[in-house]
């Protein structure tokens, strides 16, 4: 079987353009290019161009003005400066910068600039929308109030996230950043919601692994992944997660459901700090410019959750920053930590002993999700955080070798049981019911009897139980996810049948080695 | 079709400082738009004429070594009474403040400040070969009435062109040359060929 083109098809469809071309006198402004390098240029002219107006250079190469002087423009080019020379006319272009929008997008793997990465054809959308755009503003906005589950239990139930929130994810390298942003767009599966993934600065190795990860849990359906890699030219990762943004907005705008993940702001704000001294902004801090937090803050602004008349749709973002040797209160985590409605904060002596997600309870808060929550999550969780965070503190103390009375010892050991039942693994987000009787089990003591080491066996032995067998209890909790008085206390139904199950699988579970 | 610029933002700006300088204090001291004219001409001359064939001059009047005193009396002796008083004081102000190397871009850009207060606009024109001077009369006469002033014509010819003209006034350039129009019909018959066929794909590949 051989594919063959019409040539005489393709000839005939060409020359009807030809034909049917209305030519009028081209009118366009122009500049010269003064010098060019580390993808900038510096051009004279233009006279007339706007602040991020496009400009195309010869070879089709497009840049944006950046930095608009007295007596010429900083350009940023987007694309290969390489190919562009000293004295090459410039042209203004009368438009800002657009990416391609719309269902074209979903399931791609594209530039910041809507250039198809995945070898699957062109991106043929006919809607653009600009990378650049005032977020809503209050009129056009609601407060936040449906819950985004991440099918993370520690963040599902400490660190609720609702959509149209913006969660910063921060930790050192390697704490598991990336997989806990992951998780929850392989948990956004049969929801509706549209995911997008912004690789800044990545290495092209790492967002291939992430690209085949969401492609064999099924995520790729759902979601665009927007890649702009560590060889990418600074102006492409600057401009990526605005693109990305974007992208989400068009589905934002007809009511529907995004989540958007950068990955991650502190290169994107490198490479705006690269572009802002080679145009010879002055620098402040860390030698990054003064506008670097309007970077952030425009575009973390532009997660919204949008009013019932504007049709009630949501961006939520999941911003990720690296820190240096935990070190939070550096230029750029402070100023994200600020613009952002909450973080999970990720610990490297967690990760490493074995506590994954890493998440420390203490500093890691929501400051809009609880509204969010699901009912009967929060009348198990509330108070899980400051439990949590006080058995740190108590288990610090322990470590001193006093005695210890039993009420403290018990509080310990509940304390270790939870720690360990709120352990996940990577790739298995669980759905919110499950996440609701796990934790319900744990914060009234019923695993206060099982072995540490075999509460993760116990968990998933559990859930398996209750999905064969107690199918009836856990549609029952299912239904009533959203009524206040559910788990609440021990006269409800839902909380006797939840109850009840344990009891009778905690009757059966037999401790392995004892 | 690159071409070296020699053109440093920074020069321009120093130069268009010293470029208004000079046109205030001429119009203050000469009073009359004529006398105004004939000193940027006269600053014109030495700049393009006189200096350009006396290195030596240039370079005593640009040296750090000569003292003020000596280059303001130089100029006195070699211009005075020659020029109008008001160009020689320039360029002794110049010199005092070393910046007598930014002659020429400071000259240019007094001529196009000058050109921009008695509404004359600068229009290049590209052709593709010599225009004939009925159509370069026509051409000139419709753009003067279009931009509302005199026009500085300047022309050029680029055969690459292949025929029509190309116009440009100040950083506008009006594009009716058949290069141009030969690219844009390329273009436009490749995007809009590139979608149609995108859109029924099954029209122009057969399967064997």
């Amino acid at each position: 079987m051989a594919v063959k083109f019409n040539a005489d098809e393709i000839a005939s469809v060409i020359q009807q353009e030809i034909q049917q071309f209305d030519d009028k006198i081209d009118v366009r402004e122009v500049g010269t290019v003064l010098e060019v390098g580390d993808g900038i240029a510096r051009v004279h002219g233009l006279s007339g161009v706007a602040a991020g107006e496009m400009v195309e250079f010869p070879g089709g190469i497009t840049g944006l003005a950046f930095n608009l002087e007295e007596n010429s423009v900083g350009v940023i080019i987007l694309g290969d400066y390489l190919k562009i020379q000293e004295g090459d006319q410039v042209k203004a272009l009368g438009q800002l910068l657009s990416v391609p929008v719309g269902e074209a997008v979903v399931g791609r793997v594209i530039d910041p600039l809507g250039n198809p990465l995945d070898g699957k054809g062109p991106v043929s959308s006919s809607e653009r929308f600009p990378v650049e755009r005032i977020a809503a503003g209050v009129a056009e906005r609601q407060p936040v109030h449906e819950p985004m589950q991440t099918g993370l239990k520690a963040v599902d139930a400490m660190t609720p996230i609702g959509r149209g929130q913006r969660e910063l994810i921060i930790g050192d390298r390697k704490t598991g950043k990336t997989a806990v942003a992951i998780d929850a767009i392989i948990n956004q599966r049969g929801k509706n919601v549209k995911c997008f993934y912004v690789a800044v600065g990545q290495k092209d190795s790492s967002v291939a692994g992430v690209i085949s990860k969401l492609e064999e849990m099924g995520a790729m359906e759902y979601t665009t992944v927007i890649v702009s890699g560590a060889s990418s030219p600074a102006p492409l990762q600057y401009v990526a997660p605005y693109a990305g943004t974007a992208m989400a907005e068009y589905f934002a705008f007809k009511g529907g459901h995004c989540l958007i993940v950068y990955d991650d702001l502190s290169k994107q704000a490198v490479a705006y700090r690269e572009l802002s001294l080679l145009m010879r902004r002055p620098p402040g801090r860390e030698a990054f410019p003064g506008d670097v937090f309007y970077c952030h803050s425009r575009l973390l602004e532009r997660s919204v959750k949008l009013s019932k008349e504007l049709g009630g749709g949501s961006i939520t973002s999941l911003p990720i920053i690296e820190t240096l040797e935990g070190e939070v209160s550096a230029y750029i985590p402070t100023n994200v930590i600020s613009i952002t409605d909450g973080q999970i904060y990720l610990q490297p002596d967690l990760f490493f002993s074995g506590v994954r997600p890493a998440m420390n309870a203490g500093i890691s808060v929501s400051r809009v999700g609880g509204a969010a929550q699901v009912k009967a999550m929060k009348n198990v969780s509330g108070s899980l955080r400051l439990d949590l965070a006080s058995f740190r503190e108590l288990e610090a103390f322990a470590q001193l070798g006093t005695d210890l009375d039993p009420a403290t010892q018990q509080r310990l050991d509940r304390g270790y049981r939870m720690v360990e039942l709120l352990k996940q693994n990577q790739y298995v987000p669980l759905e919110v019911a499950d996440q609701i009787m796990v934790i319900y089990a744990g914060t009234k003591g019923f695993l206060d009897k099982i072995p540490v080491a075999q509460v993760r066996r116990w968990e998933s032995e559990f859930l398996a139980f209750m999905h064969d067998s107690k199918g009836d209890v856990c549609q029952l909790l299912q239904d009533n996810l959203n009524n206040g008085a559910a788990m609440k206390d021990e006269a409800n139904d839902v909380t006797k049948a939840v109850r009840g199950a344990i009891e009778e699988f905690s009757r059966r579970f037999r401790p392995t080695g004892s | 079709m690159a071409a070296a610029v020699s053109y440093d933002p920074q020069v321009q700006q120093v130069a268009t400082v010293y470029a208004r300088g000079f046109l205030q204090a001429a119009q203050r001291e000469l009073g009359n738009e004529a006398a105004v004219c004939e000193a940027v001409e006269e600053l014109e001359a030495l700049s393009t004429q006189v200096f350009a064939d006396q290195p030596g001059i240039v370079a005593r009047l640009s040296s750090s070594r000569a003292s003020q005193a000596d280059k303001v009396a130089l100029l006195k002796t070699v211009l005075g009474g020659r020029v109008a008083g008001v160009v020689v004081k320039f360029l002794g102000v110049l010199c005092q403040h070393g910046r007598f190397e930014l002659l020429g871009p400071v000259v240019a850009q007094t001529r196009v400040l000058a050109n921009q207060a008695a509404n004359i606009v600068p229009v290049v024109i590209t052709s593709a070969v010599e225009m004939p001077a009925d159509v370069e009369a026509r051409v000139t006469q419709n753009l003067a009435a279009a931009l509302g002033g005199k026009i500085e014509l300047t022309k050029k010819i680029d055969p690459e062109l292949l025929g029509g003209l190309q116009v440009r006034v100040g950083d506008t350039v009006f594009d009716g040359s058949v290069q141009g129009k030969l690219e844009r019909v390329r273009r436009t018959a490749f995007e809009r060929a590139a979608e149609r066929i995108r859109a029924e794909f099954d029209r122009f590949v057969s399967v064997e």
